[in-house]
């Protein structure tokens, strides 16, 4: 049959839902993705983001949704229930949405034409309006940014803008770099400029800086050697850590790793091993070749101090457990 | 003994006059929570109603603690009394 095929874009949304932050229509906490897209159009989403319990999308043609927690307005509705559904943000005096990002219990929007709204708790005066103002349920206007922002980042209590024009950090060096977006983690700061170079500051109490101090007043340049030298093209972060992707498309992860969230398993003194298996030197147990790494199940406690292949044979110096039988 | 999630100090919660609760985000979207009355008694532990996470909160113990009720002392003409006797 003759005819473009039309890709169906469906909304999922899963986790906790104590405020209907999953836009299905309940508070029920849901462990696997469910449809939420009772609210909104077929159209295709192109950015969302979640708050402390609100979340927020905007749709291909620039209508900003939002639902969830909302006793501080951070859903710029003009009112302060909780919302289960997906409900459209009127925003008066502008056309399009370009981009959202969801703070603890605030939002911050960006315009088409690079004016930042704002909604939610001011408490620590991160809606950047007057501190006379405790919060707002209506989206309002942050005069203070005068030129046209193009990135937004909301953290637990502060929020970010770049602007196209050229800034000027007083170290590292660096006299000139144009942002390409700003990202917030729970209390740290992130820049990704057009040249790659991501810029920290904020909280290191996680080791999310990659610094020594346990806090950077000032953006410092990440060291690229880290990342093998390449530039980076897009940089996310978690409340303490951080995922970036280098032009050749690999991803790196630090910051606090305790629930896994780096992706990563502890490599540290781990033997693996591969290739050739006919005379079982792979160590699996097994004569079938290894075509990828894999951890040798003997040592999966154990430690490498050494290891040493021979032409078909392999040892490795292993530190134990005390309590295992040091003579198997 | 549960490991705890963070540790938070005092000035970083939000307290709340109505509950005299002091609040801290929970990363499951609640937050923790510990009492005025906890803390006064020493409490060091705050705890999220939605999850099993933990934060211990970082205070100086001296500043807050006033579990004791002192009364105030009676008038001084006792005491010179006994001085004298």
């Amino acid at each position: 049959m003759e005819g473009t095929q039309l890709l169906k874009c469906v909304l999922y949304t899963w986790g906790a839902n104590s405020y209907g932050q999953l836009g299905q229509g309940h508070s029920e906490d849901q462990a696997e993705p469910r449809r939420a897209d009772g609210g909104l159009q077929a159209e295709q989403t192109r950015c969302m983001a979640g708050g402390g319990g609100h979340s927020a999308v905007i749709t291909e043609s620039g209508e900003l949704l939002m639902c969830g927690q909302n006793h501080k307005g951070q859903l710029g509705l003009s009112h302060t229930s909780e919302v289960i559904t997906f409900q459209p943000c009127p925003l008066t005096g502008c056309s399009r949405v370009q981009q959202v990002s969801c703070g603890w219990d605030f939002s911050v929007i960006l315009t088409g034409d690079g004016q930042v709204l704002v909604c939610g708790s001011n408490a620590f005066g991160q809606l950047g309006v007057s501190p006379g103002i405790t919060h707002s349920a209506e989206p309002l206007h942050v005069k203070t940014l005068n030129e046209p922002v193009t990135s937004v980042a909301a953290g637990l209590r502060h929020a970010l803008a770049s602007t196209a024009l050229v800034l000027t950090f007083s170290s590292a060096g660096f006299d000139h770099v144009t942002p390409q977006k700003v990202v917030a983690g729970s209390t740290h700061c992130i820049c990704l400029t057009v040249k790659g170079d991501v810029f920290l500051w904020g909280s290191n109490k996680h080791g999310q800086l990659v610094s020594e101090s346990l806090f950077l007043p000032l953006p410092v340049a990440l060291d690229r050697s880290l990342l093998q030298g390449e530039r980076v093209t897009d940089v996310h972060s978690g409340w303490t850590h951080l995922v970036a992707k280098t032009e050749s498309g690999r991803v790196f992860t630090w910051g606090r790793a305790n629930y896994g969230q780096l992706g990563q398993t502890s490599q540290r003194g781990r033997i693996v091993s591969w290739g050739w298996n006919e005379h079982g030197m792979c160590g699996d147990g097994s004569l079938c070749d290894v075509t990828q790494p894999r951890p040798i199940p003997r040592f999966r406690d154990a430690t490498a101090l050494l290891i040493g292949c021979g032409s078909g044979h392999s040892m490795a110096l292993c530190s134990l457990k005390s309590n295992e039988d040091s003579a198997s | 003994m549960t490991v705890f999630h963070d540790e938070v100090e005092i000035e970083d919660f939000e307290y709340d006059e109505e509950t005299e609760t002091y609040y801290f985000p929970c990363p499951c979207g609640d937050r923790f929570a510990i009492t005025k009355e906890d803390i006064e008694n020493g409490e060091e532990v705050a705890t999220c109603p939605s999850c099993s996470l933990i934060v211990k909160v970082i205070y100086d113990k001296e500043q807050f603690m006033c579990g004791e009720v002192i009364e105030a002392p009676k008038t001084s003409e006792n005491k010179l009394e006994l001085a004298q006797s």
